[in-house]
């Protein structure tokens, strides 16, 4: 018998795709593997569309069920295969380059983003992209609120490069002179 | 974050602030710090300015770069996915039954009643229901919506009607009218399970008829007709929704038999309707 949860999922999937794509962008570093993820993710989401409780965020859901087969499936095989994971060269920029190149900013950010640290990375990109609370960040990433924080602080540390204080915007140039 | 830590805030603290995730004791707590803090101050500068909305805006630039139409296309080829346009109407007026069994059992028997009269008339509509436009591009779809539709039925959705009366040549006539196929009583009945009715519906907008009988052991078994095949198929078994089938097609119709009856028999029944069945 068909239950409200599984209606709830098979209709709620089609407008997540897109995030989910990214999602799988942010961990994998790949757009391929983004693609597998998504699918690998709705097959499982339709599978288990019965546990599912009707009302809560399919989001949310939707999104650990992607992160579980990411680091329980997709990313334990790729190392084993030899594939590595994410490649800083093979990042979201290059990935995503064609469709926003006219953007530079947007290029300057991604690339940066990409360069930190897997966990900072997600953290990052759930807390300040996808708009999760500290605490549902922890909740999903399965840490203690006070690690979120602290990979927030190194992120943004890391980040407050892209837009320099004015006073420090001038020594690199003379520097370069 | 619910205690007030004491001390000097880290950056951890700061980045909190500026997320708006301390409380209001814990951000009066770093707002006194930096009152008397130039470094502290500096610090909190330095960690605004990796502020969220450059990230969020590259971010949508990524999102804008999905491949959503690909990922429609994966989504809408697996199974098991394609089916809730249907079973969604079907699942809102079981959730309605269930919730008022007296009142379902008086509209039952209403339903039942006026199915006799309009029978041709009466086209549940069994597409375009929950406003997701899922595209057509399999030939077995329908069966697979046809499969979850019986998968709602028990034998008490039949029991009430009455076996073997005059009407059921009406309606075997009407629908097979509908369908292009010669039903007579005798080309539809089927050993040792009762005709119950024959009705037309629709799916993706062209006409199903449905014949349902019921088995006193095995329950609701039903013949669903459907006038759009583009081929030659020879009875072949399959599952769905729980429920075996054997389907078959011919001259531009396709046929399934669906039921909860153990394969083999339903396979000699498919057989003997697949013999008799003629346009």
């Amino acid at each position: 018998m068909i239950e409200n949860g599984q209606l709830e999922v098979r209709a709620g999937l089609v407008s997540h795709l897109a995030r989910l794509w990214r999602y799988g962008l942010v961990l994998s570093g790949r757009r391929d593997v983004a693609e597998d993820l998504v699918q690998a993710t709705c097959v499982r989401a339709l599978e288990r569309s019965r546990q599912f409780a009707v009302g809560s965020r399919l989001d949310r859901w939707l999104f650990s069920i992607l992160r579980s087969i990411w680091l329980n499936e997709v990313r334990s095989r790729r190392i084993r295969q030899g594939e590595g994971l994410v490649d800083a060269e093979t990042a979201l920029v290059v990935e995503g380059a064609k469709e926003i190149e006219t953007n530079i900013l947007a290029r300057q950010v991604l690339r940066h983003v990409q360069m930190l640290p897997q966990a900072q990375r997600e953290t990052l990109f759930l807390t300040y992209v996808e708009g999760l609370t500290y605490r549902d960040t922890a909740e999903m990433l399965e840490v203690p609120i006070g690690t979120v924080m602290s990979r927030l602080a190194a992120a943004r540390e890391s980040l407050s490069k892209l837009n320099p204080a004015p006073e420090n915007v001038s020594a690199p140039q003379s520097q370069s002179r | 974050m619910t205690e007030i830590p004491t001390g000097r805030p880290a950056d951890s603290d700061l980045v909190a602030f500026l997320d708006g995730e301390l409380s209001p004791a814990q951000a009066q707590w770093v707002e006194i710090w930096l009152t008397r803090d130039v470094e502290l101050r500096q610090r909190l500068d330095l960690l605004g300015r990796g502020s969220a909305a450059p990230i969020q805006d590259a971010f949508a630039a990524l999102l804008a770069a999905a491949p959503e139409a690909k990922l429609k296309q994966m989504l809408l080829a697996l199974p098991g996915y394609r089916v809730e346009r249907t079973v969604a109407r079907t699942r809102r007026s079981w959730l309605w039954m269930r919730s008022r069994p007296r009142l379902a059992l008086l509209a039952a028997g209403i339903a039942l009643f006026i199915a006799g009269i309009l029978v041709d008339r009466f086209l549940v509509d069994w597409g375009g229901i929950t406003g997701i436009e899922i595209a057509r591009d399999s030939e077995d779809e329908w069966r697979q919506a046809v499969a979850q539709y019986m998968s709602l039925y028990t034998s008490d959705t039949l029991s009430g009607i009455a076996d073997e009366v005059p009407p059921k040549d009406r309606e075997l006539a009407a629908v097979g009218a509908k369908l292009g196929v010669h039903l007579l009583p005798s080309s539809v009945s089927l050993p040792g399970i009762a005709l119950k009715r024959a009705q037309v519906l629709q799916y993706d907008g062209k006409p199903l008829g449905q014949i349902a009988y019921l088995d006193p052991r095995d329950g609701v078994v039903a013949l669903c007709i459907y006038t759009d095949s583009h081929q030659e198929i020879a009875p072949s078994p399959e599952q769905r929704a729980g429920l075996n089938i054997v389907h078959w097609a011919s001259h531009g119709r396709a046929f399934m038999l669906v039921g909860r009856k153990a394969m083999p028999e339903l396979r000699e029944l498919a057989s003997l309707l697949s013999q008799r069945l003629t346009l």
